[in-house]
């Protein structure tokens, strides 16, 4: 939503099916973001091959792909709806801070 | 995986990196996570937070999290190519609040439960130990008991519930009753707590409440099955 106020064309990708109930606050906001549900394990929909200009993943790669095989699989899926000199963004946690570690210790 | 492994395995992927960061200062981060302050107080403090983390590079291991940017090079990576990945690949056959681990788990929490009327000691990490100790306490219950003399007990700790539930008139004496009360009571309890605290609507005050009697009623249930 926030990219979508500043004028992108937004989709949003989701394997769980609750994804339809994200449409809800977006429209109510005047926003026109496309969601589909759609599992990054799965080859990507053709029609969103190297659509993007910009891909973020939130959580997908860093929680659900921790397996090395996973990570690769996910990745090779994510990596071909990006357009050839498009960006990707991976915000991810990394939990191995001094400070965290003396937290969980 | 570390910072370093992404990398490499996102230019396996055909991705260069163009630029990367860190976000999350993690002492503004637990500031804000103890209390449920005012937006005007939250913002500040967390861009606050991310000031620092830009100002100073130093401060790079009390960042919570990692930004990498890349760029997609040339046209390497086809989908063709994407495609010939799709060969079968054996992972995690289920999926969250999917109807197969819904059933999968109601099943292992019915044989849980079950095991309760198999025998009075199944093998559940703790449980036995509970009962011994259960049934000291209750000899304790009498004034005369001697082993009085020898231990007390705290009813400030999570199974402080005890003594009061060991006066109750329904106790039963047999060891392992206790469980079964409790393993009868698990799914009443879950169908009317887990609506209430997934609701999107929540307020904090009701999440309090439930954390408070789910603690209260966890002190008297685990004292019950301790005293029986």
């Amino acid at each position: 939503m926030h990219l979508a106020k500043r004028g992108a064309r937004v989709t949003g990708l989701d394997f769980a099916p609750k994804t339809s109930t994200r449409r809800a606050p977006s429209e109510g906001a005047g926003l026109s973001i496309e969601f589909r549900v759609h599992d990054a394990l799965m080859a990507p929909p053709a029609d969103l091959v190297e659509r993007f200009d910009l891909g973020i993943t939130i959580s997908c790669l860093a929680m659900a792909c921790s397996e090395a095989a996973v990570f690769d699989h996910a990745l090779g899926h994510i990596v071909s709806l990006v357009r050839p000199g498009g960006r990707f963004l991976f915000p991810r946690a990394i939990h191995r801070s001094r400070l965290l570690r003396r937290i969980s210790a | 995986m570390s910072v370093a492994d992404w990398i490499a395995r996102c230019e396996e992927h055909g991705l260069e990196l163009v630029d990367r960061g860190r976000m999350g200062f993690v002492p503004t981060r637990l500031l804000l996570a103890f209390r449920d302050w005012p937006d005007a107080y939250v913002r500040p403090l967390f861009k606050g937070g991310e000031w620092l983390l830009d100002a100073a590079p130093s401060l790079d291991p009390l960042s919570d999290y990692k930004w990498l940017l890349f760029r997609r090079r040339g046209t390497a990576m086809a989908s063709a190519a994407v495609s010939a990945q799709d060969g079968p690949i054996r992972f995690i056959p289920f999926r969250l609040e999917s109807p197969g681990l819904t059933f999968v788990y109601w099943t292992a929490a019915a044989l849980f439960s079950a095991a309760l009327w198999v025998t009075p000691f199944p093998p559940f990490i703790d449980y036995p130990q509970h009962v011994a100790v259960g049934a000291l306490l209750r000899r304790m219950v009498d004034p005369a008991s001697p082993e009085r003399a020898l231990y007390e007990t705290n009813l400030v700790t999570y199974n402080g519930g005890f003594p009061r539930r060991s006066r109750g008139p329904f106790l039963s004496d047999a060891p392992g009753d206790g469980g079964q009360s409790s393993g009868l009571a698990l799914p009443p309890r879950l169908r009317v707590r887990r609506p209430l605290a997934r609701s999107r609507r929540r307020q904090a005050a009701l999440v309090r409440l439930l954390r408070t009697t789910h603690h209260v009623e966890l002190c008297c249930r685990l004292g019950f099955a301790t005293t029986s």
